[in-house]
């Protein structure tokens, strides 16, 4: 490190640098794009899913008789979780009540930002940021901007199943996700 | 160039940059000396390529494999990134040989270069655990087998032997404590070290620099002597890139790195270590007893020591290779040694024809245990309950538990159902006698009469009742002639419709094809089927569609075989 390097001609260090900068932007594009690509892999993809048919809930004589709403656990027979598939697997909850002569479900899940709510006796509260529901789903307070979202429901042969859909959180309509 | 300014001002980076850059690079650029900054972009390489697998890989032993299966079948280019990930471990440990070489050429571990040169031989070592610790991730057959080797031999240590593998293992036996260790020292420990040691190993570089030449005197080396940037930058480039273009081209080529099927400790496996074990592979071959574990132990640790005292013992004037020929003639031999043994191990699988008959049968069971994987998912229980989801041996387990205590064995209350099941055989069979013990005979189904038809009237009917299950080798002459002899014998209580229901006689149309089976199963009491007459539960709860039609699927596979 006696002497200070000597300059290389003007021309050639400039194709030096620029064949440098170039080859080595040519390997960060090949080797870029598949990385990105990797990793978004799982964006729009239906990573977790579960079979879309009714899921047996409870027994129809277990819904009250005064309408009073009853919660009950949504439990799928299979999920398939990425590289795994499972039988019986808890997805949600539910609340299951009689309306009028007919039985009626409403998601579990707080239509604001998907909190699990509960039933006070009189109304739904949601403990996150306190919205509250009439006992048929209807908002009455808080930053939730829908009311519940009801569930399809069917009574076959004495059980109560329902079909359970998940809906865009925090948009005034109820859009499937 | 505010931004710039601004930023230079807090931080310095132009002059850092000009350290970077403009380091002397004494003698001028060389091509000898690219094999160190080939080993920094391949270490960036395995960075980025191994944060990515971590982001889908699961260290469990339920899960390991099926998350690599899914990396592997699932995920966007997923083959690709695993199949770099483990040609960049191969392109490294042959690099850092090549990086040994050339520094051992040059001279570059005398005096004042030993530390830097001691720092070197340890990122050697790591680079061998991370690729011992990476081999067993994936949970397959290769890498759990291979690794249970490197681990017995860890436990014929003397003395703390035992202690030793069950630390490396995590535990008694190989289990999820295995994989999170071997995960934690692969993702977290080792990359510290190595870049730690990496970080040291450029800075003492930069405090000595490159060791030129031996040929030139100081004058001539001074008068050559170039800045880093560009000359040797670009050369440096061009060996990356070209060592980048060799692995996408071996990964193209290749379809990434092979996954075999899920370890399964049942199953007696002959496995292999990774290509840069295979001397010490083929050596332990040679000796037996305790010369064996002598030589597990004691070969890796002697060339590990020859190579830490190569510095002590070699401390003549001159840098000269040829005033060295004894040092760098022993490094030689050790490096032929090892290419022969590698040599001599493929060579010997590849005239096996007991190893190509085993990699074959891996081969397959691998393919089948990724097909059903990729459309089952694997069930929570692990890798090796995928086999479980094989349509046939799912159908047979459902059998066994649903179907076999009432349609087979002696004591049956159902017809006989078995190979040859719908079969042409059968149907004569059966037409010859319904009430017959084995068919409607342990029932109370006393519905038909035995048929009275007889030649190519009979043999017409078989055809057509035989067509009904979706059998493709159905004579099309004798199905027409079937038409009207069944208009005429059997109409009365049959249908052969897609429509009619409540006949006095269940249905014939499509009679033992896998839709009509799939739904006979789930209510064989339907209007279209026996109606009121049914005797057979109903399996429309217990069994879910797709486990029905597993069933009906290999009822189906059952007309193939011959009925007895």
């Amino acid at each position: 490190m006696a002497d200070e390097p000597k300059p290389l001609p003007a021309n050639r260090r400039r194709f030096l640098e620029v064949a440098t900068l170039a080859l080595g932007g040519a390997v960060s594009v090949v080797l870029g794009v598949p990385l990105v690509r990797y990793f978004l892999s799982p964006l729009g993809r239906k990573v977790v899913s579960a079979p879309d048919s009714a899921i047996d809930v409870c027994a129809e004589s277990a819904v009250p008789a005064d309408g009073k709403p009853l919660q009950v656990r949504v439990i799928s027979d299979a999920q398939r979780d990425a590289w795994v598939t499972r039988e019986r697997v808890a997805v949600g909850s539910a609340w299951i009540r009689r309306e009028g002569g007919k039985v009626v479900a409403l998601s579990g899940q707080c239509p604001h930002l998907g909190c699990a709510f509960s039933f006070d006796g009189e109304r739904f509260r949601c403990p996150c940021h306190r919205s509250a529901f009439k006992v048929n789903g209807e908002r009455e307070s808080g930053p939730a901007k829908r009311g519940l979202d009801p569930l399809p429901v069917e009574v076959v042969g004495g059980r109560v199943r329902l079909r359970f859909i998940r809906f865009q959180p925090d948009v005034a309509e109820r859009t499937e996700v | 160039m505010k931004l710039g300014d601004w930023l230079d001002r807090r931080t310095g980076v132009r002059a850092a940059l000009r350290w970077g850059l403009d380091e002397p690079v004494a003698g001028g650029a060389s091509f000898a000396y690219v094999f160190g900054s080939v080993l920094a972009f391949l270490l960036v390489l395995q960075i980025v390529t191994g944060i990515l697998l971590a982001t889908a890989y699961s260290p469990s032993s339920t899960d390991a494999w099926a998350s690599v299966a899914y990396i592997q079948d699932q995920m966007t280019l997923g083959w690709f990134v695993r199949g770099l990930h483990s040609h960049g471990a191969s392109a490294m440990v042959i690099v850092a040989g090549l990086h040994l070489m050339q520094t051992a050429l040059y001279g570059a571990y005398r005096a004042p270069r030993e530390l830097n040169w001691w720092i070197g031989v340890v990122m050697l070592g790591v680079l061998l655990a991370f690729a011992l610790t990476g081999y067993l991730l994936p949970w397959d057959q290769t890498g759990y087998w291979a690794t249970k080797v490197a681990t017995g031999i860890a436990g014929t240590t003397p003395i703390a032997g035992r202690q030793i593998q069950e630390l490396a293992q995590g535990g008694n036996e190989y289990g999820n404590l295995t994989l999170t260790r071997f995960f934690a020292l692969h993702v977290l420990v080792l990359p510290g070290a190595l870049v730690t040691l990496f970080a040291l190993h450029l800075f003492l570089f930069r405090r000595h620099g490159v060791t030129p030449h031996w040929w030139l005197s100081e004058e001539a080396l001074a008068k050559r002597t170039r800045p880093f940037w560009p000359d040797q930058m670009f050369k440096d480039t061009v060996a990356m890139a070209a060592v980048f273009a060799a692995m996408v081209g071996i990964t193209l080529w290749s379809g990434g790195v092979s996954l075999d099927a899920p370890a399964d400790p049942s199953t007696s496996f002959d496995a292999r270590p990774e290509w840069y074990f295979r001397p010490l592979f083929q050596a332990l071959k040679y000796f037996s007893g305790p010369m064996e574990k002598l030589v597990a132990l004691g070969l890796p640790a002697v060339l590990g020591g020859f190579l830490i005292a190569l510095p002590l013992i070699d401390r003549g004037e001159s840098r000269s290779p040829r005033r060295r020929w004894k040092q760098l003639g022993a490094l030689g031999v050790i490096a032929v040694l090892m290419i022969a043994l590698t040599a001599i191990s493929f060579r010997e699988d590849a005239g096996d024809p007991k190893v190509a008959k085993g990699k074959q049968a891996a081969e397959a069971l691998a393919r089948r245990a990724r097909t059903l994987a990729l459309m089952f998912g694997v069930p929570a229980e692990g890798g090796t309950a995928v086999y479980a989801l094989e349509p046939g041996v799912r159908a047979r387990a459902l059998w066994g538990e649903h179907c076999a205590g009432c349609h087979q064995g002696a004591k049956r209350s159902a017809p006989e159902i078995g190979p040859g099941y719908n079969s042409r055989a059968w149907i004569r069979d059966f037409l010859a006698a319904p009430s017959g013990p084995r068919f409607f005979g342990p029932t109370r189904i006393r519905g038909m009469e035995p048929a009275l038809l007889k030649g190519a009237d009979l043999d017409a009917v078989v055809e057509l009742v035989y067509a009904q299950t979706g059998a493709s080798d159905a004579d099309k002459e004798r199905l027409t002639r079937g038409k009207s002899v069944f208009e005429a014998e059997c109409a009365t209580c049959h249908a052969l419709d897609d429509k009619t229901e409540g006949g006095a006689a269940p249905n014939l149309w499509r009679r033992g094809s896998i839709e009509t089976l799939s739904s006979f199963i789930a209510r064989p009491d339907h209007a279209r089927f026996f109606g009121k007459a049914n005797e057979m539960p109903a399996f429309f709860d217990e069994l879910d569609r797709a486990d029905r039609r597993a069933l009906a699927e290999w009822l189906v596979s059952l007309r193939g075989r011959s009925w007895r």
